[in-house]
This record gives structure tokens, C-alpha cells and sequence, in this order.
């Protein structure tokens, strides 16, 4: 029982920390013209509390200090707090709220951490926990150059908690991951028993318990989300430089919470460089400074571990003659398989699939739709490449336990597609605010 | 006073209409909570408090043998890193470590606690073994506890 009164703690610390700086009376008035709902202002303030807290954790700071100084600030914010935001929120709130209960009593009943995390990054947090810096990730197991943002997170949680269990930082992963669903719902104008049916089916089909086991996708699964919709949200000639700043964090996020980020900047990039909204000029901008945080990341591991790598530890690329020899051509088939297991596994790529098909068969515009198309083949492409071009003898291995968890991280992205194609087919008469 | 059938039912409709949001939450509640078992989640976690509910998901002694590593713990009064060896063959990595885990505390070599144990100690007496894992040789330990095929080894000096 105590337990359970810890966790509905956790679900009013968590809600509390992050719904400052920008849900604000003073701030939701500066910035009216962006409109924000009350989910994007919870998003954002993520973006914000998780970049700061990606800078603190290269200081020796006390973990407790600092959940404490957020929580107090937090608190006096509920002085200026906008409850405006929140009206005629009710259902969908409570609605999150049964989704994150339902979730934390799954994860609290059965702690289990998989493989990856049990090995790798729960060492990590571990240091956090104990106060340690970025730094002394050298002194501890598992794979120093995995980023560690999430692990940080993770350990801020355990720590806030009345219980010294590592599954109450666990929470915080499934806060984020459903906050990505009511974002991405946020603006359509339904009615709140649509909206929630089409909540249920979306969260039932993408949730996995698997990789909530301290796994950072979910983690990445929101951040994927966020990219894109701040990339849809820039508008021609409006100067709404707030969301480009939520971009680059988003981006210099995705950097942090996993090695293959690094790619995924780069593929969600298309989403930019495709949108005529955006000028020239801050498309370069854009993607020079994308470029300029991979290379700052990098510098950062070389500085302090010596070593920077991408894929995992031992991971060593296949030379280029030997990458179209017989027997490496013979992976192939396999991995397709893994794939295809993939897509029955997260049935959102299938429902992406049919749902891109029926557009370019009754639009028959594909330039309408290429930053999808391209998102996906390059998508598809990268994960079959990692496995196909490595020198390890283990690679099956690798892909069987890799493969669709890194195809999950991005699935979020097709959800924003599978939603506006139904919005455009009026199938549950959709209206949005966009 | 005669008592009307439908009078009573519209008086339950009309209330029924005027909770109707309430009425859909709560099945929303129960079909979601059903959907995800949690209310079998919600009997495990009253019934079983945190080690039992560890032991369930990492095992006693097999699989990551929490319940092993957890008593050794406890019993022993360990405040440092210990070795911990997992003859499982089917694990390429060893997910016991972390269970108790101290970042930047010495690990103690002159103790190790085996689990799932195959054929890594050869018994010399009754209380003492000869260890050898995967094909490196530990020498000879003293058996501080046994159960099953986990075991608490210290160094024979």
C-alpha cells in the first residue's frame, strides 16, 4: 500500500517539476502567439529541464539538491500558475493519469531490468545516484560512451523517492513516453470520447512493457515525436524563433539519450529540409548546428574517456570490398526477416505502410509526402546497414536483441502521418487546429 | 401508493444521462486497468513486499539469483563490491552485479559469490573447493555458504 502511495508521490512530483518554467502566467502571456496547449507546454518544459539537467551532470552535485531546488521552484510557480491551460481537460487527464497507473503498477509489480540495461546502463545511474559526475562514468561497468541523459534522469527519480527501488525512476520514462501521445492529440479538435478511443488504440498498439525494462527508447520515442512536430510547427514569415530553440534542444537531446542518435539527427533532418516553410538560410542554420552539436558530443567523449564509438563496444565496420562478398550478402535475407518480425511486432509501421499507400494511390502526389517516404527507407536502411556492414561474428545476435528497438525509437514519427492521413479521410470527422 | 414501473426507469435513464461522463470514465478505467492487468498488479504489489517481488523476476538461486546475492548481503553484513561469477552458459553477460552495486568502492577480491554453478568447483573437503571459471583458475576457496548451486567463497590464505 505504501508503495502504491509512493507512486501517485512520484505522478505529483513529476507533473509539478515539469510543468514550470513555461506554464506561467506571465510567460503564457509573452508567448500567446504560440498558442501552446497544455501537453506541448509540458514537452517543452522537458526539453528545457532535461537540457539543464544534461549540463549539471557534469558536476559533482547532489542529486537530491537538485531535485529539491526544482520541486521548491516548481512550487512557488503555483502562485503564477495558468490553470487556464487545463479547462476542459478533465477527461483526457484523467485519462493520462489511469494510462501512467496502469503502467507504473506493471513495472512496480514486476521490476525487471532487460539485458541491455541490466549490464550497461543501470551502472550509470547507479553513478548518479551516488553523486557522481559525468566524469566517473570511466570508474564504473557496462559501455562508457553510451550517452547518459536518460540514466540521469532516471537516478534524480530513484532518488526523489521514498523508496530506494530503481524501478520509482523507471516512472519518470513512462511519463514521457505518454505525454508524446497527448502531445501529438493535443490539437485536433475532437470530442473528448474520440479523442480518447483514439488515444487507447494508439497508446495500446505502440506500448511495449519490454522497453520500459531500462531501456532509453522511450525516452527517444518522445524525442523523435517532439522533432517533428516543432518542425511542422514553424510557419513562413512568422518569427516564432522559440520553436527553432526547441528544435535545437531536441536535437542535441536525441544526441544524448543514445549512440544512433546521431543518425536519427540526421534523418529527421529531411523533415526541415523538405518543409518549403522554412527559409533557406535557417535550414542551413539548422542543420550547421546539428552538425556542430555531433561534433561537440564527440569532442566531449574524447576529452573525458579518450574514445568515442557508434553501434556498440567492439562494433567495427566491414571493409568496402568485403561488403558485397557472398557470404555477407547472405545476411540480408535475414534481416529483412527481422524487420518484417518488426513491423507485426510495432503495428504502427504496417498501419504507416497502408495508410502512405492509400494517399499516393488517391493523391498521386509523392512530393506531398517525401520527408515520410525518405524518413522511412533511410530508416529501414540504417538498421539493416548497422548489421549487414559489422565485422562482429556476432551480429545476429545483435540483431535479433537491436533490430526493432531501434525501429521503435523512430516509430513515433509515423504516428504524426497515420493521424493526418485519417484527419484528411475524416473517418472520426477530425478537425484541427494546424 | 402504486409504484410505477417506467416512471422509475426514465428517473434512472435521466440520472444515468447526467453522470454519463463519469459513467464513461469509470469503464474507461475498468477496461484500460483490465487491459493491462492491473489489478492483478495491484493484488501483487500489496501481497508481495520489494525482495519477494525481486526474487520472483531475477530468481533465488538461477537466472540472476537475487535472492542468493540478496541473503549473502544481508547475513554477512557486506558493505563492498564483491566478485560475482554466473556459470550460466546461456548468459554472455553477468546481470548480477548490479544488484549491489557501489560505484567507486573496491571490489574485494578475496571473496566471490558463484551462482548457477556448472562444473566450476572441484571439491577438495568437505568445506573446501578448488575454482576454476571459464577456464581461468581462481585457486582454492573456503565455502562460507551454499544453497543449491549458488555459492559464498572466500580465499584460502
Amino acid at each position: 500500500m505504501i508503495e502504491i502511495l509512493n507512486i501517485f508521490y512520484l505522478f505529483i512530483v513529476i507533473f509539478l517539476i515539469f510543468s514550470f518554467p513555461l506554464n506561467n502566467i506571465f510567460l503564457t502571456k509573452k508567448f500567446n502567439k504560440y498558442n501552446y496547449n497544455i501537453f506541448e507546454i509540458y514537452s517543452f518544459n522537458l526539453l528545457l529541464i532535461l537540457s539543464c539537467l544534461l549540463i549539471l551532470s557534469f558536476f559533482k552535485l547532489n542529486l537530491i539538491n537538485i531535485f529539491y531546488f526544482l520541486l521548491s521552484i516548481s512550487i512557488v510557480n503555483l502562485f503564477f500558475f495558468d490553470w487556464f491551460k487545463f479547462k476542459k481537460l478533465t477527461s483526457i487527464l484523467i485519462l493520462f493519469i489511469i494510462f501512467l497507473l496502469s503502467y507504473s503498477l506493471n513495472i512496480s509489480s514486476y521490476p525487471h531490468l532487460e539485458w541491455d540495461a541490466s549490464v550497461n546502463w543501470i551502472f550509470k545511474v547507479l553513478n548518479f545516484k551516488n553523486n557522481y559526475s559525468f566524469e566517473n562514468l570511466i570508474n564504473v561497468p557496462g559501455v562508457i560512451e553510451y550517452p547518459h541523459i536518460g540514466t540521469y534522469i532516471w537516478a534524480l527519480f530513484w532518488k526523489a523517492s521514498f523508496f530506494d527501488y530503481e524501478y520509482t525512476g523507471r516512472i519518470f520514462f513512462l511519463f514521457i513516453y505518454l505525454i508524446s501521445f497527448f502531445t501529438l492529440t493535443a490539437n485536433l479538435k475532437l470530442d473528448d470520447i474520440k479523442k480518447i478511443i483514439l488515444l487507447i488504440i494508439i497508446i495500446t498498439l505502440s506500448f511495449d512493457k519490454i522497453l520500459f525494462s531500462g531501456y532509453q527508447e522511450p525516452i527517444m520515442f518522445f524525442l523523435c515525436i517532439i522533432f517533428v512536430i516543432l518542425a511542422q510547427k514553424i510557419i513562413l514569415n512568422k518569427k516564432f524563433y522559440l520553436n527553432y530553440f526547441f528544435l535545437i534542444l531536441c536535437a542535441n537531446l536525441i544526441l544524448w539519450t543514445k549512440n544512433e542518435g546521431m543518425f536519427l539527427i540526421i534523418f529527421l533532418s529531411f523533415f526541415i529540409i523538405l518543409r518549403k516553410e522554412i527559409p533557406n538560410n535557417l535550414k542551413f542554420i539548422l542543420i550547421a548546428i546539428f552538425i556542430t552539436l555531433i561534433l561537440l558530443k564527440q569532442n566531449i567523449y574524447l576529452h573525458y574517456f579518450d574514445n568515442s564509438f557508434i553501434g556498440w563496444k567492439g562494433h567495427q565496420f566491414l571493409k568496402l570490398n568485403e561488403l558485397f562478398t557472398f557470404e555477407i550478402l547472405q545476411r540480408l535475407p535475414y534481416l529483412l526477416y527481422q524487420v518484417l518480425i518488426t513491423f507485426f511486432k510495432y503495428p504502427i509501421y504496417l498501419v504507416f505502410i497502408l495508410s502512405l499507400a492509400i494517399t499516393l494511390a488517391k493523391d498521386k502526389n509523392f512530393k506531398k509526402h517525401l520527408n515520410y517516404m525518405i524518413f522511412f527507407i533511410i530508416n529501414i536502411a540504417m538498421v539493416i546497414s548497422i548489421f549487414y556492414s559489422t565485422a562482429d561474428a556476432n551480429w545476429k545476435f545483435h540483431a535479433q536483441v537491436g533490430l526493432d528497438r531501434i525501429l521503435y525509437q523512430t516509430s513515433g514519427v509515423y504516428l504524426i502521418f497515420i493521424i493526418s492521413f485519417f484527419k484528411n479521410f475524416k473517418l472520426i470527422n477530425f478537425k484541427s487546429n494546424n | 401508493m402504486q409504484y410505477d414501473k417506467y416512471l422509475f426507469i426514465s428517473m434512472i435513464l435521466k440520472n444515468t444521462h447526467k453522470y454519463k461522463k463519469a459513467i464513461y470514465i469509470i469503464i474507461i478505467f475498468l477496461f484500460i486497468m483490465h487491459l493491462n492487468g492491473s489489478f492483478y498488479n495491484l493484488y501483487v504489489l500489496s501481497r508481495f513486499n520489494i525482495t519477494e517481488r525481486l526474487i520472483k523476476s531475477y530468481g533465488n538461486c538461477g537466472l540472476a539469483s537475487y535472492g542468493f546475492i540478496n541473503k549473502i548481503y544481508k547475513n554477512f553484513n557486506i558493505n563492498e563490491n564483491i566478485q560475482i561469477l554466473n556459470d550460466n552458459p546461456n548468459f554472455t553477460f553477468n546481470d548480477s552485479i548490479w544488484f549491489k552495486y557501489k560505484p567507486n568502492v573496491k571490489t574485494n577480491k578475496k571473496k566471490i559469490i558463484l551462482i548457477n554453478n556448472k562444473n566450476s568447483i572441484n571439491f577438495i573437503e568437505k568445506d573446501k573447493v578448488n575454482l576454476t571459471f571459464k577456464k581461468k583458475q581462481y585457486g582454492t576457496y573456503r565455502i562460507l555458504k551454499n544453497e543449491s548451486n549458488c555459492f559464498y567463497l572466500e580465499k584460502y590464505d
